[in-house]
């Protein structure tokens, strides 16, 4: 090794070294930031949830003083929030199926079928994205006092579909876009009807799309507010519609954070789901030669 | 135009596979040269590390006078021709030979005559307003090539350039390229796997194995004198086969081998006793059964292929059933599978390769 | 290759049925209902005439001028904000390096919080005796806590926005900057250009399409924001969304509310494509063509 080399050698290291120590650094920084920026709230809301009624959680304490779990008690026992959590239970999968069988066609028409003015029909079926969907909800709510549509379940459930029914479509298309043509060919060479084609390529090779279009359908609705608030109040709550009667001008601290632990539910399921995912993944880095 | 001068470069990237071992390559100014070998062999990795995009672990990197071991690409006078072209897509084919002109802030009249001068030197003057996607893959390959000229490097490094493209393409390409490189004077380094490519195109071919030069130097030497069982193999066709060197007098060396007793002429003395040898199958030379003279032998034929201009054979001799050799005869019709006949192969035509390394006792593979 | 046999067509038309069909069937009569009411019909007050009265009114009501101003800044920064504060993300995670993946999938958590758990745990954050008061105080930079949360300018509810929306824009972005192939950002290095360079002229014009498309979805969910400005929002002025439904329920107001419906409707078309053509403006003026 001459010097030269030797010096090379000793530049590139310590070019790299500093490489990797910003990256650490930013990293550091990054889960300081996110630290305050999300998880910190979280465990607030966590704690708050856990606060004893009958001792308040004031400055100076760093901690609540005494933990329990009165208020879930109190809120389970009496309050609505069991009927909430059921109404917004049965609505989301229904909302989840009745979207996929719906969107099923088109997208099976956007993703195979070539024809005029489909560029234009796609972008049109994302129409309920693009449009405020507070001012819907009470645009829509008008057209159902007209109709004399009054069951509160069906109002909320039509509205919910039309408005998710974009995601359905949108990533169904691309599941059925993506079936290569050649399977198809094959198996019609066997001679596989109509039928038989679907129930054996189509659906097992469409079916992460179906599941990844049904589960973000599901949380969407469990998540949705706007349409829920107007269609629903004053009868008929979901969660997000009593968390938002705890929030609003009358702030009950404890009680939304409960609500809120119970509202994030489904999502802590989806992203360990989607950490199992990343860990199979694998976080080493890749090189490439 | 400059020299380029590599000396013990290393690379170990960060997940620690080492894909150069102190490689040492050198192009004299205007010289063609060619990194020549299997993938995986670090050819693309070298290319990338004079192009400045790697940093290597050790060794330097010198252009004409200038140490540029340190530099950044963008500070290096190199240019490099993808294989993947990676053109700028939002960009014309004017606009992607224009980019590089436009970092190096060149006055405008300058920028638009050289943009002129590349276009003409790929005859491209008609596609200049088109973007990638409405260029054929020829024509984004002569972009790639003129956006590169247009930068006026020292160096163009070339990787794969031809590899997207049809046969026939790749052949006419192949002679541009030479021109545009004697017209223009740039050092090219060009990484190719495709022996014919390599052979056809360079002044001196490198040819690389698992992160290090096997051998190098002009096509013909190297295709005729390989050094290895690799480098016979992976240029071209031979029979490979192992021998004994039993006695030798000046540079005339009589070898034991599977095809009996062989003369062997070479200046180049073998490496050990007991060592590998090859020939070239175009070697050998139909004789008349009778005559076994010198380096003669019977092969039986299993196969046969006619190609038009040569006759593909293959066979056993007769005396060692389980070798097969390769014959390829010239303007030789079809040769019927179990007739024998009788080769010869000039002695100055039969090369030493590397020592036959007995396995160690106890060890097993 | 297009298909144009009536029988196509018709099989075309039978699958759009219920997908599309139901989105546009839904949507007409959600905004011919907009149009109706803010012409005077269905004001379910018992005197329907067709009038121009109420967007007459619109014209001299200082508060809806007000509504209108705010939603619209508070749409455009939180578009905006939500872009540039991604991109650098987008770029630092661009390569896979030793916890690459961590990185970016912590910072795409606020996606997984639904809005309105968003909208408490900041509150809960910010609120009086909330934890950045008490750190404030521990740290001893304020004697008595800070009444910041309901700001006048409207920060709480920018800050939501762009907690809520940056994990968006980084999903779109960090999509749209893999597909650049790393061989396109190596060439614009050999030919001598640096950071800067290469996010100006490559970066932005390659990424433009989804820039203009996160901008879009930010920019009307923004706009017709009604829980983030009714928790965290300033009193005064209100949102459109909120200023919306005040009138439809307050003062019972049906035919005023969907002429405040209407101009939310107008303002986000509009407002988004307008911002998508300015920042194409800006992208194709900065970056060679």
């Amino acid at each position: 090794m001459t010097a030269a080399t030797r010096r090379r050698r000793i530049a590139r290291d310590s070019s790299e070294l500093n490489r990797r120590r910003v990256n650490r650094i930013l990293i550091g920084l990054l889960v300081l930031v996110s630290l305050v920026w999300i998880f910190l709230p979280i465990a607030m809301a966590a704690l708050w949830s856990l606060v004893d009624p009958s001792s308040p959680w004031a400055y100076p304490d760093l901690f609540p003083r005494d933990l329990s779990f009165a208020r879930w008690d109190n809120l389970w026992n009496n309050t609505s929030l069991p009927t909430a959590i059921g109404n917004s239970y049965r609505l989301a999968p229904a909302v989840g199926f009745v979207a996929l069988a719906l969107a099923t066609p088109t997208a099976y028409a956007f993703g195979r079928l070539e024809f005029r003015g489909k560029s234009i029909a796609q972008i049109l079926s994302l129409l309920p994205i693009v449009l405020p969907s507070f001012a819907v909800a009470i645009f829509f709510s008008s057209v159902l006092i007209r109709l004399e549509f009054f069951d509160r379940y069906l109002s909320i459930l039509i509205g919910h579909v039309v408005l998710f029914m974009p995601y359905a479509i949108r990533i169904l298309t691309v599941s059925y876009a993506q079936v290569p043509q050649d399977l198809i060919d094959a198996a019609r060479d066997m001679n596989a009807g109509p039928l038989a084609r679907f129930r054996s390529i189509f659906l097992p090779l469409t079916l992460p799309g179906y599941a990844s279009a049904l589960i973000i359908i599901f949380i969407l609705s469990i998540e949705e507010f706007a349409l829920a608030f107007i269609l629903g109040s004053p009868d008929f709550t979901t969660i997000p519609t009593i968390l938002f009667s705890y929030l609003g001008f009358n702030f009950v601290r404890s009680n939304a954070a409960v609500v809120s632990l119970i509202l994030v539910v489904p999502n802590v399921v989806i992203l360990l789901f989607l950490e199992r995912l990343l860990g199979s993944v694998g976080l080493e880095s890749g090189t490439k030669g | 135009m400059a020299a380029i001068d590599v000396d013990g470069l290393s690379m170990v990237y960060d997940n620690g596979f080492q894909a150069l071992h102190e490689v040492s390559v050198s192009a004299e100014a205007g010289e063609f040269i060619t990194l020549l070998g299997p993938s995986g062999c670090g050819k693309t990795t070298l290319l990338r590390l004079i192009a400045g995009f790697l940093q290597p672990t050790e060794g330097t990197i010198r252009l004409g006078e200038e140490d540029i071991t340190g530099l950044p690409p963008e500070k290096r006078d190199t240019a490099m021709v993808f294989q993947s072209y990676a053109l700028f897509p939002h960009m014309t084919a004017v606009g992607n030979i224009q980019f590089g002109l436009k970092q190096q802030r060149l006055p405008k009249p300058e920028q638009l005559d050289r943009i002129e001068k590349s276009l003409a030197a790929v005859s491209l003057e008609d596609q200049r307003d088109k973007r990638p996607v409405a260029l054929s893959g020829g024509q984004q390959q002569r972009v790639a090539l003129a956006r590169a000229l247009a930068m006026r490097p020292s160096v163009v490094l070339f990787d794969e350039p031809l590899s997207n493209l049809d046969a026939k393409l790749r052949e006419q390409v192949r002679f541009e390229l030479r021109a545009l490189q004697r017209e223009f004077g740039f050092t090219a380094v060009y990484v190719t796997h495709d022996q014919a490519e390599a052979l056809a195109m360079s002044d001196v071919v490198y040819l690389m194995n698992r992160g290090r030069i096997v051998q190098h130097g002009p096509p013909e030497a190297i295709y005729r004198r390989p050094n290895s069982r690799f480098v016979a193999d992976f240029l071209g066709v031979a029979n490979i086969f192992e021998g004994r060197v039993l006695s030798n007098s000046g540079s005339r060396y009589s070898v034991s081998s599977p095809f009996g007793e062989l003369d062997v002429e070479s200046d180049v003395p073998p490496s050990a006793e007991h060592l590998y040898l090859c020939w070239r199958p175009e070697d050998a030379r139909l004789t008349s059964s009778q005559s076994g003279g010198q380096n003669h032998f019977d092969l039986r034929v299993t196969e046969s292929v006619f190609l038009g201009n040569l006759t593909d054979v293959f066979g056993h001799p007769t005396d060692a059933e389980d070798t097969t050799v390769r014959v390829q005869l010239l303007q030789h019709g079809r040769v019927e599978p179990g007739t024998t006949i009788s080769v010869a192969i000039d002695p100055a035509n039969i090369r030493f390769l590397e020592p036959i390394e007995l396995a160690p006792v106890g060890v097993s593979a | 290759m297009k298909p144009t046999g009536l029988r196509h067509y018709a099989k075309v038309g039978l699958l759009l049925l219920p997908g599309l069909g139901v989105i546009l069937g839904f949507i007409s009569l959600v905004v011919w209902f907009a149009i109706a009411q803010s012409l005077g019909q269905f004001g379910f007050r018992g005197e329907d005439r067709w009038t121009l009265d109420f967007w007459r009114e619109v014209g001299s009501d200082e508060t809806f001028r007000r509504s209108f101003f705010y939603s619209l800044r508070v749409a455009t920064i939180s578009a905006i904000g939500a872009v540039a504060l991604a991109f650098p993300f987008v770029m630092w995670l661009r390569q896979p390096f030793r916890g690459s993946q961590s990185m970016s999938a912590i910072l795409k958590v606020p996606l997984l919080v639904p809005g309105l758990v968003a909208a408490f745990l900041y509150v809960n954050f910010i609120s009086f005796n909330g934890f950045f008061n008490f750190g404030l105080q521990r740290i001893g930079i304020i004697d008595e806590p800070l009444r910041i949360l309901n700001d006048e300018r409207g920060i709480g509810v920018l800050i939501l926005q762009v907690w809520k929306q940056m994990p968006f824009a980084l999903l779109l972005l960090t999509g749209a900057v893999r597909s650049i192939g790393d061989d396109v950002f190596l060439a614009a290095r050999d030919a001598g250009a640096g950071a800067a360079a290469r996010f100006v002229h490559i970066v932005l014009p390659l990424t433009l399409a989804s820039m203009q498309a996160a901008m879009v979805i930010i920019f009307i969910g923004a706009a017709g924001d009604y829980s983030f400005q009714v928790v965290a929002g300033p009193r005064a002025p209100f949102s459109m969304a909120q200023y919306m439904n005040v009138t439809r329920t307050t003062g019972g107001d049906r035919n005023y509310a969907a002429v405040i419906g209407m101009m939310l409707m107008v303002m986000s078309l509009f407002g988004s494509v307008s911002l998508a053509g300015l920042v194409r403006l800006a992208v194709n003026r900065g970056s060679y063509k």
